[in-house]
């Protein structure tokens, strides 16, 4: 062998040593902080009020209350009341969770939910789960980085100067006539939208291997993503800013009173816990309140609290509210109908069938359906069922579809001779609709 | 005179010259105190601070009943003119009433323009993508074949529109005095039950269809069902319905309405095999036939047939045949635009 030869070989085998070694580390590191159970590291602050804000490290585990200053550790799922506004750790981002007050935006969001992460190479990394959020540069001078992370994508924003502002808002549902399936296909999946709106300023956003630069209205202000078309669309130019955008400036009656109510569980959840208040708030007197507990518990996964509503409340707004929310949490992601599917047969003791039944009834019917009179007697007849969940569905459809019969008295909660009563009205009401070919509704089945 | 009123009657005694002067009353009474009395009565004041001269008040009477009669005359004139404005008055409400009632007639049109105009809205709602149920339950359809008939009628001849023959094997017919057809029926009376009916629930029925209803269609071809085997096969029906409806709660919404659609068709076909005319629902000259759509509506008129509606699994040849349908009428439509101008 030669001397050459020699010292390279040397020199290899020097440099595995040096990467066994690392790796060795770097396992040992991993092991010991599992073991110990360290803790995700602090990335950003509170900076509203106690009770704006909500984190779960993981699935099932109880909700904590952020305390305002308070801290917020990555990788948590964080939850806010609208108006919630956390500080990324360096102060250089701002991410406002919000909502849509006054009921004018693109999709009925309800609530927002991020996760946050560690990230040395942007000011602010999250996830956005849910919901609407901003996020601003609040930098003195200069950029900021972040990464916003969705579905299975991730995207760059380099917010260009300071005040820059972005809206986001990522929704999804089942889309009409899509059916429950209980062994899903890869394509069986709730459609999903996100728009983002550049509020203030301008950005640099890296999509995959896309570039766009984006500005305030008047410019390219609107991206429209979506999982169930061309993915993302073009670049949409804004004369000025939609009106749903500003939604936390809106000084509406409606916004007025939602704000006054999330005020009120804002304080009923500093007084006890975010459970507690939205039980509290659920069977309250006051119907903005009832709708908000409702709406707060489909935020917080409290899917034992929303059906103590749907078997216990005396109040149909509260009932009807409920059916909205669950539909709205189906919606989140791929995944949650087998999980509620599931949970129905193995904790509530349902038959598969009936699950089935629930599940069918939570998802919506599809133009085919529609186009059937056959659909509207079969909703009729499971206005008889002895399951809460389907007679309550099924009139939930039935006044939907049927207008008509929206005056005739049917609570799923009466008690069955009165319940037997309004049946009969339905049934009536419906042959008759169908005789005078009135039914199926031929201006909503396209 | 005893309705005249209070100055009416003073009037007509004033006329007579018989009331004493003092019997007057002051000249409260405005128009109705002169005729003159008052003259009489100033002339006898001799001596007193109101002397005047005998002639005077001779004079002033008589000026004052000429003036009367005067004024007497003018109010029967007054009383003229207002009667005659009374008169013309009921006269223009008369007229304005007819004028009215025209008024109504001339927006209202016939009952037949009436129903040209809603057949127009149909075929043109029928034309421009109509909603799956009116395709489905053959209204859309036969839209378009009244209009396309009435294009072969007139002599009227388009670029025809071929037609796939599986799409003619699912369309239903019906000489209209039944909603329903043979479709559930067109194999033999062979059904082909959906995947839900065929669950162990509903076996005992669906068997004893299956045996009952091939023997039908061999006796609707050969002239009527007979009674008896119908009665059979009703009974069979309803005891379907009834196990069906037992078991609603073992049923997801979508496998309830798919079997519920399932029954009603049937129903609907067996409805079918009462009527006396069944024979010809079976014979080829009442299946749908032709390689193109201007073939199939001339046979359907000759035959006095329309379309049925679709029966399950027949939908995605109906929207098909709707299609076709739709261009062989757009020709038509196009052609008599063209020709309108002339």
């Amino acid at each position: 062998m030669r001397p050459r030869q020699a010292g390279a070989i040397s020199e290899e085998i020097s440099m595995r040593k040096r990467i066994y070694l690392t790796v060795a580390a770097f396992a040992f590191l991993l092991i010991s902080s599992e073991l110990l159970g360290a803790e995700a590291p602090v990335i950003a602050r509170l900076d509203s009020k106690d009770g704006t804000l909500f984190a779960r490290g993981k699935p099932g585990q109880d909700w904590q209350t952020v305390s305002s200053k308070g801290d917020i550790r990555a990788e948590d799922l964080l939850v806010g009341l609208p108006g919630a506004v956390l500080s990324s750790a360096n102060g250089a981002v701002d991410l406002t969770l919000l909502t849509d007050l006054d009921k004018n935006s693109p999709y009925p969001i309800l609530e927002a939910a991020v996760v946050l992460h560690a990230s040395p190479d942007y000011d602010l990394d999250f996830t956005l789960n849910r919901g609407r959020v901003d996020v601003s540069n609040r930098k003195k001078e200069g950029a900021a980085r972040v990464r916003i992370r969705f579905h299975d994508h991730e995207w760059e924003a380099t917010l260009t100067e300071p005040g820059t502002r972005i809206a986001l808002q990522l929704y999804g549902r089942w889309a009409k006539g899509v059916p429950f399936r209980k062994n899903p296909g890869p394509k069986d999946v709730p459609a999903a939208d996100l728009l983002l709106v550049v509020r203030k300023g301008q950005i640099e956003l890296k999509h995959g291997s896309r570039f766009c630069l984006m500005s305030a209205p008047p410019g390219p202000a609107l991206l429209h993503w979506d999982n169930h078309g061309e993915a993302i669309g073009a670049l949409q130019k804004l004369e000025k800013l939609p009106d749903w955008v500003a939604t936390e400036q809106s000084e509406s009656e409606r916004a007025q009173r939602i704000k006054n109510t999330v005020e009120q569980l804002r304080q009923q959840v500093v007084q006890s816990s975010p459970r507690e208040a939205a039980r509290t708030f659920v069977k309250s007197e006051d119907p903005n309140q009832r709708a908000t507990g409702v709406i707060f518990m489909g935020a917080l996964d409290d899917m034992e609290g929303i059906s103590e509503v749907l078997t216990g409340t005396k109040y149909p707004d509260a009932w009807d509210r409920a059916i909205i929310v669950v539909r709205h949490w189906l919606g989140r992601c791929p995944g949650q109908d087998q999980l509620l599917y599931q949970g129905l047969v193995e904790k509530r003791g349902l038959k598969p069938a009936q699950a089935a039944s629930v599940m069918q009834l939570l998802h919506s019917f599809g133009d085919a359906e529609l186009a059937h009179p056959e659909l509207y007697t079969t909703l009729v007849r499971y206005l008889d069922s002895d399951l809460l969940g389907i007679r309550g569905l099924a009139h939930w459809h039935l006044v939907r579809l049927v207008p008509a019969g929206k005056g005739i008295d049917y609570n799923p909660l009466d008690p069955k001779d009165k319940r037997d009563k309004a049946r009969d009205q339905w049934k009536k009401l419906v042959e008759e609709l169908i005789a005078n070919q009135e039914l199926p509704p031929k201006h909503s089945v396209k | 005179m005893l309705f005249a009123s209070a100055p009416a009657r003073a009037q007509i005694a004033g006329v007579g010259g018989v009331t004493a002067p003092r019997a007057l009353p002051a000249p409260v009474f405005g128009g109705y105190h002169p005729y003159g009395y008052g003259g009489y009565g100033l002339g006898y004041g001799w001596g007193t601070q109101w002397m005047q001269n005998p002639y005077q008040g001779y004079m002033d009477g008589a000026a004052n009943v000429t003036m009367a009669n005067a004024q007497y005359q003018q109010t029967i004139q007054q009383a003229k003119l207002t009667r005659e404005e009374a008169r013309r008055s009921a006269l223009q409400t008369r007229r304005a009433t007819i004028e009215e009632r025209q008024y109504e007639l001339s927006l209202q049109p016939d009952p037949e323009k009436i129903r040209q105009e809603q057949m127009a809205k149909s075929l043109q709602r029928s034309r421009n993508n109509p909603p799956l149920v009116e395709i489905w339950s053959a209204t859309a359809l036969n839209d378009l074949l009244r209009d396309i008939q009435s294009a072969q009628l007139s002599g009227t001849s388009v670029r025809d529109v071929p037609l796939p023959p599986e799409v003619l094997q699912h369309i239903n017919v019906t000489t209209g005095t039944t909603s329903g057809s043979i479709g559930l029926l067109r194999d033999n009376g062979k059904l082909s039950w959906p995947y839900v009916l065929q669950q162990s629930y509903f076996d005992d029925q669906c068997k004893r269809l299956d045996e009952l209803l091939p023997q039908a269609v061999n006796e609707a071809r050969s002239g009527r069902v007979s009674r008896q085997l119908l009665d059979s096969i009703r009974s069979t029906q309803k005891d379907l319905e009834r196990s069906l409806d037992a078991h609603v709660a073992d049923l997801t919404p979508s496998e309830f309405t798919e079997a519920s659609r399932y029954v009603r068709e049937l129903r609907d076909s067996i409805r079918v095999l009462q009527q006396s005319d069944v024979s010809k629902y079976f014979r080829s000259a009442w299946t749908p036939k032709g390689s193109t759509v201007g073939e199939l509506v001339q046979q359907l008129t000759r035959e006095g047939l329309r379309f049925a509606p679709a029966v399950s699994g027949d939908e995605p040849y109906y929207t098909s045949l709707h299609r076709a349908l739709v261009d062989y009428d757009m020709g038509v439509a196009q052609l008599t635009t063209v020709q309108t101008p002339k």
